[in-house]
C-alpha cells in the first residue's frame, strides 16, 4: 500500500509525511497541479491533499480532482462527504438544514427584490457573509435596514471583491498594535489597496447572491470542536476586542474544563450524520443551546501542540499530546483494509 | 410518494428548464403526486418537508442557478431524499476540468486533454506540442467558449490572456459571427444579428455574474477527419443517439442545427461504450459527445442535461442488452421513473 501526498508548507502534509516516516508507511509525493496527476497516482492507493481555500490555484480544481480519484476506487483525504461544502457557506446552509443540524438561522437570496423585501421585515443586527473566504475577512455585522439595503444593492450590482483592502489594513493594524505583527505587515496592507491579492484577482467578484446569518448575542467567545474519526478535541476562542468575531483573535484557551459534554456529543453526532472524515465546528450559544456558525474539514496546524488531550466517542478523556494528522492516516488505512476484506 | 419539481412558471422562472415541464406532464398523465417548489427560495428545505424527492433540470446558462444548484441537490440527497440529478450525475456538469479528471480516473476514452494552473508550465508545453489543438473554457456551452488553435503563437497569446486579464464568458465578436452565420442560413432573424451588435457594448447578465475565467488554461487534442459528432444519451438502462453535422467552415458540431437521426448512421459499439461509462460513473442520465479517430470513438465532453427539442425525429432507442426498439418514447418520463424506482 502506498499513500500519495501533496506536500504544502504549514499544512497537514508535514505531519502526514512525518507519521509515514516514523511508522514505516510507504508514501509518494505527488503534484496535484500537474496535468498528469492521474498518472502519478497510478501506483498509489490513496491521495491526501490538505488544500487551502486561500490558494487561488487550488480553489479552481481541488474538489474536482479529489472526487475523480475517489470515483476511480481509491481512498482520498478529504473525501466527498468531508469536502464538498468546504469554503462554501451557501452549501453549508443547505446541508446543515437538510440533516437538521442546529445551524444559526441563515438566509440566502438570489434576487435583489426578495432580499430587499426580507431586509424590510427582519430584525437587526444580522451578520453578512460572503460564501467563501476565511479568517473572518468577509464577515460583517449589519446593524440597520439601511446598511442591509446597501449591501443588497451592491451584491446585485457591482458585487464584492474577495479581499476588502481597507478592512484588511485595519486588521493588520490591530494585530500590529497588539504586538502580534510587524510594521512591515501594515505597510504591505497599504500596498494591497492598490494591488489586489492574487486570490481576489483569480476568483473574481462575488456577485448575484446575498447571505445573512442571525446574530447570536451574548457570546464573548466561540467553541471550536474538531472531530477526526472517533476522536475530538476543542479550543475556546475569545472574541476580538471591540468586535463580534472570534476567528483571528489569537486569544485561545485549551483547558479540558472549558468544554461541555453536550457540545462534544453534538459534534460527534453531526460528523456521523455527515459521514465526514474530519470536521471543524464553530459553536456559539443562545440561552445555553449550541448553534453552529460554520464548518470546515481543515483546521490550523499551529495549535496542535497546545491541546492537552482528546475525547473519544464515549466522551472519555485521554490526556496527552495529540496527533490529529496521524489519526487521519490511521482512519484511511483502516477504511482501505475494510474495503479489501469486503472483497 | 410525492415528488418536488422546480416550478418554472413562478416568479423565479429561470426560463430554461424544458424537462421540468415534461416531468409535470408525465406525472399528470400517470396520476403521480407532485408539488411545485421554488429552489430559489431561502426556505426551500421547508417546502420539501412533505416531498420524497426533488427534480430540477437547471441550466448552466442560468446565472442564478449556477450559484447554488449543485449544493442544494447534494444537500437534499444527503437528507435521504431522491434527487434528479444526483451527486454522481451532476458534480462535473458544465465543468470540463472536472470531466477531464473524472474520465481519466475511470479510464474512459476522453480525447487527450491538458490542464495548466501556471503560465510557465503552459508556455513550456505549448512550445513542445503539435497543432492544431482545441482551446476550451471549463464552462459555458453551445461551443461559444471553444476555439481551434492553429499555432504556437496563437496558443501563447491565449495562455498570456488566461493568466492575465482572463476570458469573459461571453465572447461578443464570436457570438456576432454565429448570429450572422445563422441569419444567412435563415435560422434566425435580422433582429438577432442587431442584438449581437448591441452585445459588443453590453455583456450578458450571465457573463457579469459568473465573472472572468482566469488562472487556468485547458487544451484538448483536435481529432481530425470528423464531419460530424455522435451524441449518445443514456438514461439508466436505455439509450438513444443522433449525429450532429459539423458547421460549415468550422470544426464544431454543437450549434450547427443539422442532425441525422436514422439508425443506420449510428454505430452500436459507441452506444455500448456509453452504457459502460454510465455504469462506471453510476449516473442517472448522461449525454456523451463522441468523435472518431481511426474508427475508435473518443469522448469530447459529457453533460447530464440536453434539450431534446427534436424528440419526434428520433427513431427509437436501445435497451441495456442492445436490443433496438423502433418506437417513440418519453425521455422525461424515464427520468421520473428513475426517481420513483430508486
Amino acid at each position: 500500500m502506498r499513500i500519495g501526498i501533496h506536500s504544502r508548507e504549514d499544512s497537514f502534509s508535514e505531519y502526514w509525511i512525518e507519521y509515514c516516516e516514523v511508522n514505516d508507511i510507504k508514501y509518494k509525493l505527488v503534484d496535484c497541479y500537474s496535468s498528469n496527476i492521474m498518472n502519478q497516482l497510478s501506483d498509489c492507493d490513496t491521495l491526501m491533499w490538505h488544500f487551502n481555500h486561500k490558494s487561488p490555484k487550488a480553489s479552481k480544481f481541488a474538489k474536482q480532482l479529489l472526487y475523480s480519484v475517489e470515483a476511480s476506487g481509491k481512498k482520498v483525504f478529504p473525501d466527498y462527504h468531508s469536502v464538498w461544502h468546504f469554503d462554501d457557506k451557501v452549501g453549508q446552509k443547505y446541508l446543515l438544514e437538510a440533516i437538521g443540524a442546529p445551524l444559526a438561522p441563515s438566509n440566502v437570496f438570489y434576487s435583489r427584490q426578495e432580499a430587499l423585501k426580507w431586509a424590510n421585515q427582519t430584525v437587526f443586527p444580522k451578520v453578512f457573509k460572503l460564501r467563501n473566504g476565511a479568517g473572518a475577512s468577509n464577515v460583517r455585522l449589519v446593524k440597520t435596514k439601511f446598511q442591509a439595503n446597501r449591501l443588497v444593492r451592491k451584491a446585485f450590482g457591482r458585487g464584492f471583491k474577495q479581499s476588502q483592502a481597507f478592512s484588511d489594513l485595519k486588521e493588520r493594524y490591530r494585530k500590529y498594535s497588539h504586538g502580534k505583527s510587524t510594521i512591515w505587515d501594515v505597510l504591505k496592507g497599504i500596498v494591497r489597496i492598490v494591488l489586489p491579492t492574487e486570490y481576489a484577482r483569480v476568483t473574481g467578484r462575488e456577485i448575484g447572491y446575498i447571505y445573512f446569518q442571525d446574530f447570536i448575542p451574548g457570546n464573548d467567545h466561540d467553541i471550536r470542536v474538531i472531530v477526526i474519526g472517533d476522536k475530538a478535541f476543542a479550543m475556546k476562542r475569545m472574541v476580538r476586542k471591540n468586535d463580534f468575531r472570534a476567528s483571528g483573535s489569537g486569544h485561545v484557551l485549551f483547558e479540558k474544563e472549558l468544554f461541555d459534554d453536550e457540545t462534544l456529543r453534538l459534534a460527534f453526532k453531526i460528523s456521523e450524520k455527515l459521514q465526514a472524515q474530519s470536521m471543524t465546528y464553530d459553536f456559539v450559544y443562545q440561552e445555553g443551546t449550541p448553534f453552529i456558525i460554520e464548518i470546515s474539514y481543515g483546521t490550523t496546524t499551529k495549535s496542535f501542540g497546545s491541546y492537552p488531550g482528546y475525547w473519544d466517542r464515549e466522551l472519555t478523556w485521554h490526556e496527552g499530546k495529540i496527533d490529529p494528522c496521524g489519526w487521519m492516516i490511521e482512519d484511511l488505512i483502516q477504511s482501505i483494509r475494510a474495503g479489501e476484506s469486503e472483497i | 410518494m410525492q415528488i418536488g419539481i422546480q416550478d418554472t412558471k413562478g416568479s423565479s422562472n429561470d426560463g430554461w428548464s424544458s424537462s421540468n415541464q415534461g416531468w409535470i406532464e408525465y406525472c399528470e398523465s400517470k396520476g403521480l403526486k407532485y408539488k411545485l417548489v421554488d429552489c430559489y427560495s431561502s426556505d426551500i428545505m421547508n417546502q420539501l418537508s412533505d416531498c420524497d424527492a426533488l427534480m430540477w433540470h437547471f441550466s448552466h446558462l442560468c446565472p442564478k442557478a449556477n450559484k447554488f444548484a449543485k449544493q442544494l441537490l447534494f444537500s437534499v440527497e444527503f437528507s435521504g431524499k431522491k434527487v434528479f440529478p444526483d451527486h454522481y450525475t451532476v458534480w462535473h456538469f458544465d465543468d470540463k476540468i472536472g470531466q477531464k479528471y473524472l474520465l481519466e480516473a475511470i479510464g474512459a476514452p476522453l480525447a487527450p486533454a491538458y490542464i495548466f494552473y501556471s503560465k510557465l508550465e503552459a508556455l513550456e508545453w505549448a512550445s513542445q506540442t503539435d497543432y492544431p489543438k482545441v482551446f476550451k473554457l471549463r464552462n459555458g456551452a453551445s461551443s461559444a467558449n471553444v476555439r481551434l488553435v492553429q499555432s504556437k503563437s496563437e496558443a501563447n497569446r491565449l495562455i498570456r490572456k488566461a493568466f492575465g486579464r482572463g476570458f469573459s464568458q461571453y465572447n461578443a465578436w464570436n457570438s456576432l459571427k454565429d448570429r450572422y452565420r445563422n441569419y444567412r442560413q435563415d435560422q434566425t432573424t435580422l433582429w438577432d444579428v442587431i442584438k449581437g451588435i448591441i452585445r459588443i457594448f453590453y455583456t450578458t447578465k450571465y457573463a457579469k455574474v459568473v465573472g472572468r475565467e482566469k488562472g487556468y488554461i485547458y487544451f484538448q487534442d483536435f481529432i481530425p477527419g470528423n464531419d460530424c459528432d455522435v451524441r449518445v444519451v443514456v438514461i439508466e438502462d436505455k439509450a438513444f443517439a443522433f449525429k450532429r453535422i459539423v458547421r460549415e467552415n468550422d470544426f464544431r458540431a454543437s450549434g450547427s442545427g443539422q442532425f441525422l437521426y436514422e439508425k443506420e448512421h449510428l454505430d452500436e459499439e459507441t452506444v455500448q461504450i456509453a452504457f459502460e461509462i454510465s455504469e462506471n460513473l453510476q449516473v442517472q442520465c448522461m449525454t456523451y459527445d463522441f468523435v472518431y479517430q481511426e474508427g475508435k470513438p473518443l469522448l469530447l465532453e459529457i453533460s447530464f442535461g440536453t434539450t431534446y427539442e427534436d424528440m419526434e425525429s428520433i427513431a427509437g432507442y436501445w435497451d441495456r442488452d442492445m436490443t433496438w426498439h423502433e418506437k417513440s418514447f418519453n425521455a422525461n418520463g424515464w427520468m421520473v421513473d428513475i426517481v420513483i424506482n430508486q
